[in-house]
């Protein structure tokens, strides 16, 4: 009776599998082609300008590794993401369990939380330029009202460069932390908060035993989708530096972009983008394993 | 009756989804000729937009000019003529970009009569192997802009500003940075922005960035770091905080609101701060002459824009039409006087319509009497973003320039290496 029934089931699937599979087929088409596109790409010596190709083996891995450009953009792209994702991840859950209090307009101000996510981060990244700029910009005008000429600093500048394209990226990115914590939130059942509460538990030993380890998987998803997204942070850093000035932004994908499309090295921006795969992949893995570990 | 009306549904479908495909194919087909071209945003792209659009006017051909940043053209011009693609017709051509360009261009076989009269060394600039590449359309040279009120009123008699070191003290007069009143301007945000304007100081100083037999570099000489250390005094005692950062448009914005009293500007955007939207207009002249060195010669760089034929194009000959065009002097004489175009042609130099409206026009001609352009190499981009990188380290202090220029050197010795 169990056979039989496990053997519809199976026929069921494949029954739907016919539908899937083209699906399938198309994101193979789209996705692995590509892939394994550049990953032959990152073993030869491949540049534009001048033409030139060739089997290189591991080379553009060596060299890589001991570029001290790469190093340089590596060091920036990681402090990046430590700061942006701490940040993110921290404000994200304040301001997503505030949200879900019952207050009233508290619709219109979770509206107003989320629209940074719902916009380009090409055009926040400009209209950012443009309040951060030193002579006519939003910000330095105020300043100067309120604290005279001296108080102006030129923000994309040597000393602040850096912290304002992380400003911007925790402005903009925030938000979608915000928006998986509260899903999560509203999911929590509030027996489980009474419960705790009857038992005597305070806010923060409700926050901490109860409600944080009940997200813990929404959280994960934020975290490791942050994370990914910051070690390849692109579009806000270059239209708001373009990793200027000199090498003080120069982030990681930015450098990876100059190598593909500055210099044509076809090859070598292949391998620096595999290595950047290689470790967002292991980082997504850890985080995994060391968040899911007490469940286990 | 059913299944027969299902049928007929069925080939109405069909019918019609048939018709739909071919139907594009066939609008096409009777589409008009349409060429193509990228072209620098900014003053270059209201020029080329301007005479492609009098083009179309006159011929009936259509033409695309996409605007981009002068990065995004070399990008995307490379990208696309590099997979051998059909969607530029009308390649726009960089002084230094015509030996990274030549192959993927039609050697132009123009009338004798059409090449002789532009400026020999303009058209020289895109010309390799004894066959022109490109015709020049919008070429200047960097010039030395000053409001004349402002000299007049700090009591400097503009003539006497013979070298870099009296331009350095005359337009630190000009600023009150406490007041958000600076001396000296630049477009310096992108590396060939910066290059070009250091370039400006070290060929003054006698300095050059290939040595003569081209095959190393010679601007980590006691030349190139004198002419090194005076740029970084001017951007860091003359020009507003976040001059790194300009761009063309944004040094332009600085004269024309009054903001900056010098500046190094190219000869075709001198009208764009001469604007009379400013109420800073008639205001603005050129040093006739371009400041000395430690005892070497003024000299002009010179840098510009042509216009090729792509050999992936599909309508080689509407495009050669609409180059033949843009290179004539009727169209050259509007550009320059409509424009701001600096003539690539010799004789309207000397054309009263021309002089009426740029009145300054005799000044830059005599600044850029002695003139040289920058290298022309296939490896000069790659050069190009480490000598901005080090120039840019040594402006913020970072290093010392004999570091710079040193660390430099080596970087583009590796640079050359890896081209042999």
């Amino acid at each position: 009776m169990m056979k039989r029934h496990t053997l519809r089931e199976r026929a069921a699937q494949r029954y739907a599998m016919r539908y899937i599979y083209p699906a399938l087929l198309t994101l193979a088409l789209v996705l692995l082609v590509p892939l394994v596109f550049s990953l032959i790409a990152s073993l030869m010596k491949w540049n534009l300008v001048p033409k030139k190709i060739g089997w290189v083996g591991l080379k553009n891995y060596k060299d890589i590794l001991a570029d001290d450009k790469v190093w340089h953009a590596v060091g920036l792209t990681a402090g990046f993401t430590v700061v942006s994702v701490a940040l993110e991840m921290t404000l994200g859950f304040l301001i997503a369990c505030f949200l879900n209090i019952d207050f009233k307009g508290s619709k219109i101000v979770r509206i107003i939380v989320l629209l940074p996510m719902m916009l380009s981060p090409t055009i926040i990244a400009l209209c950012w330029k443009l309040i951060l700029n030193y002579d006519r910009g939003a910000l330095n005008v105020i300043l100067a009202k309120l604290f005279g000429n001296g108080a102006r600093q030129v923000w994309l500048g040597k000393k602040w460069a850096f912290t304002a394209v992380l400003a911007v990226d925790v402005w903009i990115n925030t938000s979608f932390v915000v928006l998986n914590v509260l899903a999560g939130l509203q999911s929590v059942s509030v027996d489980i908060v009474e419960a705790s509460k009857i038992d005597g538990a305070n806010a923060i030993q409700r926050m901490f035993r109860v409600l944080i380890p009940m997200l813990k998987p929404v959280l994960l998803v934020a975290l490791i989708f942050r994370t990914t997204f910051a070690l390849r942070e692109f579009p806000i850093v270059y239209v708001l530096t373009g990793g200027g000035p000199a090498n003080y932004t120069q982030f990681y994908a930015l450098e990876l972009y100059r190598e593909a499309f500055g210099q044509y090295h076809v090859g070598y921006a292949s391998a620096m983008s595999w290595l950047l795969i290689i470790v967002t992949f292991v980082l997504s893995i850890a985080y995994t394993k060391i968040t899911m570990r007490g469940e286990e | 009756m059913t299944m027969r009306l299902l049928k007929r549904s069925f080939a109405l479908v069909i019918a019609l989804a048939l018709l739909l495909s071919v139907l594009p194919v066939c609008l096409a087909a009777e589409a008009p000729v349409k060429i193509t071209m990228m072209f620098s945003a900014g003053g270059s792209g209201a020029a080329i937009t301007a005479a492609a659009k009098r083009f179309t006017e006159e011929t009936g051909i259509q033409t695309e000019v996409l605007l981009f940043s002068l990065d995004e053209i070399y990008e995307k011009q490379i990208l696309s003529l590099s997979g051998g693609t059909n969607d530029i017709d009308i390649v726009a051509i960089n002084d230094p970009w015509l030996p990274l360009l030549k192959d993927y261009l039609v050697p132009l076989e123009m009338d004798q009569d059409f090449l002789g009269a532009f400026i020999p060394g303009m058209l020289e600039t895109f010309s390799a192997d004894g066959e022109v590449y490109g015709i020049p359309v919008r070429m200047g040279g960097d010039v030395i802009t000053y409001r004349s009120d402002l000299l007049e009123e700090a009591g400097i008699d503009p003539t006497s500003l013979e070298t870099w070191e009296d331009i350095y003290e005359a337009s630190l007069k000009l600023t009150d940075k406490d007041n958000g009143q600076y001396g000296w301007s630049m477009g310096l945000v992108e590396p060939s922005n910066v290059v070009k304007a250091w370039y400006e100081y070290l060929v003054c100083y006698g300095g050059s960035i290939m040595n003569e037999s081209g095959d190393g570099f010679a601007f980590n000489s006691p030349e190139g770091i004198a002419a090194t250390e005076m740029f970084s005094k001017f951007v860091n005692d003359l020009c507003p905080p976040d001059v790194l950062s300009y761009s063309f448009n944004d040094q332009i914005d600085s004269m024309t609101t009054g903001s900056v009293g010098m500046g190094l500007l190219w000869t075709s955007r001198y009208t764009a701060v001469n604007t009379q939207d400013s109420e800073y207009y008639g205001l603005w002249d050129v040093l006739p002459r371009m400041p000395l060195g430690d005892g070497a010669p003024g000299v002009a760089v010179v840098d510009g824009w042509a216009v090729g034929l792509s050999k992936y194009s599909d309508h080689k000959d509407e495009a050669m039409a609409f180059i033949e065009y843009i290179g004539s002097y009727d169209e050259q004489l509007r550009l320059a006087v409509e424009n701001s175009n600096s003539p690539t042609i010799a004789d309207i130099y000397a054309d009263e319509e021309y002089l009426n409206v740029i009145p300054q026009a005799e000044n830059m001609n005599q600044a850029l009497e002695v003139s040289c352009a920058r290298p022309q190499e296939a490896f000069f981009n790659e050069v190009q973003e480490e000598l901005a990188l080090y120039i840019k380290l040594a402006c913020m202090g970072d290093m010392s320039v004999e570091d710079a220029l040193a660390e430099c050197e080596v970087r583009c010795i590796d640079i050359l290496d890896n081209y042999e």
